[in-house]
């Protein structure tokens, strides 16, 4: 199957700064593309290029095949980081104005509204004017006007930031809806978990460059099988000099970390057993947010 | 597929006009202005009801009756009874002091409204007095003061042996009518106070148009940018199609507001007598305004989309407000001479185009081509700023924080 959404050769630079460069990917209908990367990694700039908001330097867009045209604009749904919203108009007529400005007819736009705050338990809002909405709500009517037109490409930059566990559930229950349905999702988070639950294939950039693209399983199963997930009581602190460690990411009462090559686990754990209560002791695959910080740490150490 | 300005020109005009801040501006903001310059001279004109009584303190003993019947005759209130009546004090054995202490009388007793001191020198020095608790009442003032001096010419020239037939031919007043011509010696209805005020009030409503609807522009602007509506928005619909949406929507706003301006001013103002209009007149005032606006209204998107903040966008009106306030400088000596270089000048500045003919419009016929050369010029303009502020629009709509430096924009202008 042809990809949806195709970004080849990515270049964007702003003043003497490289925001995005040589970056590629592609994302299928029925697919949640995770694009990945820290603050300022160059994620919004990608996605203003893939809505047209902003052009590339050089490299180019496809969406179905075709350079990005006007008449793109009707199939693509987006949900900025920043959020924003007109504060004195009613929550229904706002939705409807989104909506038949990416072209739905009116009578539609009505319908396709109603259903949609019916969907997100935002019926009783309808008629309210949007500053009267809690944070949440309105993060909620803002998602509305980036799916009600049924998008084939949604683009969602950070869609869980500011909500609450049950409205994180609803909104992760809606993705897989759509996904289900055939639209090309791209997802733009920093949070690993809800990245890790949904998004496959991903895409990790950092200073403007791609330095992780595939599946998720593929990457992880490329980061070995050797990390020891640590769960304990006590004082963990000597973890981080003990020179059995190669690599560590320690918390609290929580500790992901890779071993010397000559270190066996079991010889490990007896050690540190000696002095912390172990929990939890696992050998798995490296998290997302391991993955994450372990080469968005090396850029850091080795800027090129 | 529909152009989408026109559901931006829809949406920017209804979630407007509906809006109590439009609705007060639609209706308050003529009333005020309105009141504010025929208030005072409704007043100043309202007829009397009232017959005052003053009383006269005569000395020559000769004035005070003549000027009782000249202001009886004179003065004459709405339903036929003498405006001011004279009530005479007696001077009795030349005291004077008792005389002015039986007028105090009066006046505390309200019988009289203030009195006159005519004193004997009246012929050689040319002095009289009026004493009274309000002498702000110039219009009695004005009256007594005429009234005593032509019942003092009148003896004074009895007494220099003239027929008195010969003096009332001498006091024949003269009615000087002013008349507007054209060129070619036509004559056109109008006195120079109508031609005035229709003026005046042309250019007032301009000037208020422009800055409340271009206020309305830059801060719908602002408001996109600040609440980040704007990009989803950018990434809805082609900018050109925002931006011409926007203009127009908020133009429909700003001729909504002129209509209803212009019909409640013209009712006003008719029923007032104080304004004269032709069709033809009012057809070149709304070309000039629609021109003239949209030529704004680009120059303040372009604005409103390079600022980031509300206070920003006050700073700049305020700077604006001021170059608009130009024209109205030259108001006074405008319509005093419609024709001055200095007018004909600056009504080929577009900033100022819309504003002088505005004024000189109802003034006087102007030359054919000159209505066509700034209509041209002005129309010229709005394409060019259209096409700049698209430009600057695309790329300052985006611009969060940080203000762009002058040759930024202009880099904008050439690239985008």
């Amino acid at each position: 199957m042809k990809a949806y959404l195709q970004a080849e050769h990515l270049q964007k630079q702003f003043e003497n700064v490289s925001a995005v460069s040589d970056v590629s990917f592609s994302v299928d209908r029925g697919m949640i593309f995770g694009l990945l990367g820290p603050n300022g990694a160059g994620k919004t700039t990608t996605i203003r290029m893939i809505l047209g908001i902003l052009l590339p330097d050089s490299g180019k867009i496809l969406i179905d095949g075709a350079e990005f045209t006007d008449r793109h604009r009707n199939r693509i749904g987006y949900l900025p980081e920043e959020r924003g919203l007109y504060r004195k108009t009613m929550v229904l007529e706002t939705i409807e104005y989104f909506a038949v400005l990416r072209g739905l007819p009116h009578h539609e736009a009505r319908t396709k509204a109603e259903q949609w705050l019916k969907r997100l338990d935002l019926w009783e809002a309808r008629y309210r004017k949007l500053e009267e909405l809690s944070k949440g709500n309105q993060q909620k009517v803002q998602f509305i006007i980036s799916v009600v037109h049924e998008p084939d490409l949604l683009v969602l930059d950070e869609p869980f930031a500011g909500l609450d566990p049950v409205n994180q559930a609803l909104l992760t229950e809606v993705l897989l809806d759509l996904r289900q349905h055939g639209t090309a999702i791209v997802l733009s988070t920093h949070q690993m978990e809800q990245a890790e639950k949904l998004a496959d294939p991903i895409l990790l950039i950092d200073h403007g460059k791609a330095v992780l693209y595939g599946q998720l399983g593929e990457i992880k199963s490329r980061y070995g099988t050797d990390t020891i997930v640590l769960e304990f009581d006590g004082d963990g602190s000597f973890l981080s000099s003990s020179p059995q460690i190669r690599k560590i990411h320690l918390y609290e009462n929580y500790a992901e970390l890779q071993l010397v090559d000559h270190v066996a686990p079991q010889e490990f754990l007896r050690e540190v057993a000696g002095q912390l209560s172990i929990r939890k002791f696992q050998i798995v695959e490296p998290s997302l947010h391991a993955i994450f910080l372990d080469v968005v740490g090396q850029q850091e150490e080795h800027p090129s | 597929m529909k152009a989408k300005w026109t559901q931006v020109a829809w949406w920017e005009y209804v979630t407007k006009v509906r809006t109590k801040t439009f609705l007060f501006s639609l209706v308050v903001t003529p009333i005020f202005a309105f009141g504010m310059m025929f208030l005072p001279s409704f007043f100043a004109t309202r007829p009397e009801t009232e017959t005052r009584v003053i009383g006269v303190i005569d000395e020559t003993g000769v004035l005070a009756p003549q000027l009782d019947s000249l202001l009886m005759n004179r003065y004459k209130l709405p339903d036929g009874q003498p405006a001011i009546l004279v009530r005479s004090i007696p001077v009795v054995s030349n005291d004077l002091g008792a005389a002015v202490h039986k007028a105090q009388q009066l006046l505390s007793q309200e019988k009289i409204v203030g009195y006159l001191i005519i004193q004997p020198d009246i012929f050689s020095s040319g002095k009289a007095e009026y004493r009274s608790e309000n002498i702000g009442n110039l219009r009695l003032l004005d009256r007594v003061e005429s009234a005593l001096k032509d019942v003092v010419m009148r003896l004074r020239i009895v007494d220099a042996g003239i027929n008195p037939d010969v003096i009332k031919k001498l006091e024949t007043p003269i009615d000087l009518k002013a008349v507007k011509v054209t060129k070619t010696g036509e004559i056109e209805k109008g006195d120079p106070l109508q031609l005035f005020f229709t003026s005046f009030a042309f250019l007032m409503l301009m000037f208020f148009l422009i800055i409340t609807t271009g206020q309305m522009l830059v801060r719908s602007t602002i408001e996109e940018k600040t609440n980040r509506i704007v990009e989803v928005l950018v990434s809805s619909a082609p900018s050109t199609d925002l931006m011409v949406g926007k203009i127009i929507g908020l133009s429909g706003l700003g001729l909504t507001q002129v209509l209803v301006w212009t019909a409640i001013g013209l009712f006003i103002a008719m029923s007032a007598h104080v304004v004269t209009i032709t069709v033809w007149q009012l057809l070149l005032f709304i070309s000039y305004f629609i021109l003239g606006y949209l030529f704004f209204a680009a120059l303040f998107v372009a604005i409103g989309s390079v600022l980031t903040t509300e206070q920003e966008a006050q700073q700049w009106m305020q700077y604006l407000s001021m170059v608009f306030a130009i024209p109205l400088v030259f108001a006074i000596s405008g319509i005093e001479n419609p024709n001055a270089v200095v007018l004909r000048v600056l009504e080929f500045i577009p900033l100022f185009t819309p504003m002088i003919m505005a004024l000189r419009i109802p003034l006087n016929a102007m030359p054919v081509w000159e209505i066509v050369g700034t209509i041209f010029v002005l129309s010229v303009s709005v394409i060019a700023t259209m096409w700049a502020a698209g430009k600057v629009f695309r790329v300052g709509i985006l611009i969060y924080g940080k203000k762009p430096s002058f040759d930024e924009i202009i880099r904008w202008l050439r690239s985008a």
